[in-house]
């Protein structure tokens, strides 16, 4: 069974949340084989899950978007903890 | 006499250091016992985990006043919680816990009202990346696939969370929610109120969406090769 790009990206997708049905895997598969550009896609889907998870494991400042609570927002918390105590 | 002799053991053990060590030991259990059994003054989470908290959400909810509220919610709670907590995890790991549960009960009152929203429709999406006979219309670039090259970079989570942004609601969440929290389809599409199909296709769209963003932003343009 042949695929286009459009249907391969679409299985690549659903390949990551669960298994293919087989004929749909070997499908896919053989339409990975012969294009570059879906076999781009899934490496490029797959790396960015695998940034994301490492990323849930560190919590260091450097890999977080630069935020931090507003004084007046800290101010608040603590006084409403000092308070229920 | 007895007094004098009290005295002089007391002079005894200040000069011989022990009594100093004894104070030692004591402030030292008691740190013990509070980093493994307790937690620690309330008022202390604020400034030790206060800019963690806030970030986590932050990242995952995309709204600061939302994330303001839910690290309010998350700190209160715990105080609440403060004698269940059994010093099994560290503090931190505790409050995130807690956090993780208001994020999720938040999520599902946003949510609460079913999507009837078509604009984001299948075929939107097919004109946008792909030809009418199923080709890539933009072809995926060659990436430098280095995870330490990002993974550090405080501006590379920026752009990321522009990206993610930039998606539609329901889509970003359940991105977060799948790639970000680690839970199945079956939990998501119940949280995010939408039936299991229309969950696959909105992690798809958002999945191509935000490759594309980061191709822009980060990643694309390394290498001429095409």
């Amino acid at each position: 069974m042949f695929l286009s790009c459009k249907e391969a990206a679409r299985l690549i997708s659903q390949s990551l949340d669960q298994p293919l049905p087989t004929r749909w895997r070997v499908a896919l598969k053989f339409h990975l084989f012969i294009c570059r550009f879906c076999t781009r896609y899934q490496r490029q889907l797959l790396f960015m899950r695998d940034l994301l998870r490492r990323h849930a494991h560190q919590d260091d400042e450097e890999s977080s978007p630069s935020a931090s609570l507003p004084p007046e927002i800290r101010q608040r918390l603590k006084e409403a903890l000092r308070h229920r105590k | 006499m007895t007094g004098a002799l009290a005295h002089r053991a007391q002079d005894f053990e200040y000069s011989s250091g022990m009594m100093a060590d004894w104070r030692d030991r004591d402030i030292r259990l008691d740190v013990e016992r509070r980093g493994s059994s307790q937690a620690s003054d309330p008022e202390t989470w604020v400034d030790q985990h206060g800019d963690y908290l806030y970030r986590y959400a932050l990242f995952r909810i995309r709204d600061p006043h939302v994330a303001e509220d839910l690290v309010q919610e998350t700190l209160l709670a715990a105080l609440e919680a403060r004698s269940k907590f059994a010093g099994h995890s560290s503090e931190r790991t505790w409050l995130v816990g807690i956090l993780k549960h208001k994020i999720i009960d938040y999520l599902r009152q946003r949510h609460r009202e079913p999507s009837f929203d078509t604009s984001d429709s299948a075929d939107v999406l097919t004109e946008e990346f792909f030809t009418r006979m199923g080709m890539w219309k933009l072809k995926p670039d060659e990436w430098i696939l280095d995870p330490e090259a990002a993974l550090n970079r405080k501006e590379f989570w920026d752009v990321f969370a522009r990206c993610l942004s930039q998606l539609p609601t329901r889509q970003a969440d359940a991105f977060v929610l799948r790639e970000i929290e680690g839970l199945d389809n079956k939990e998501i599409s119940k949280v995010l109120n939408v039936s299991a199909t229309n969950l696959w296709v909105m992690l798809h769209r958002a999945r191509m969406r935000l490759r594309r963003c980061l191709e822009i932003h980060w990643f694309g343009g390394k290498t001429k090769e095409n």
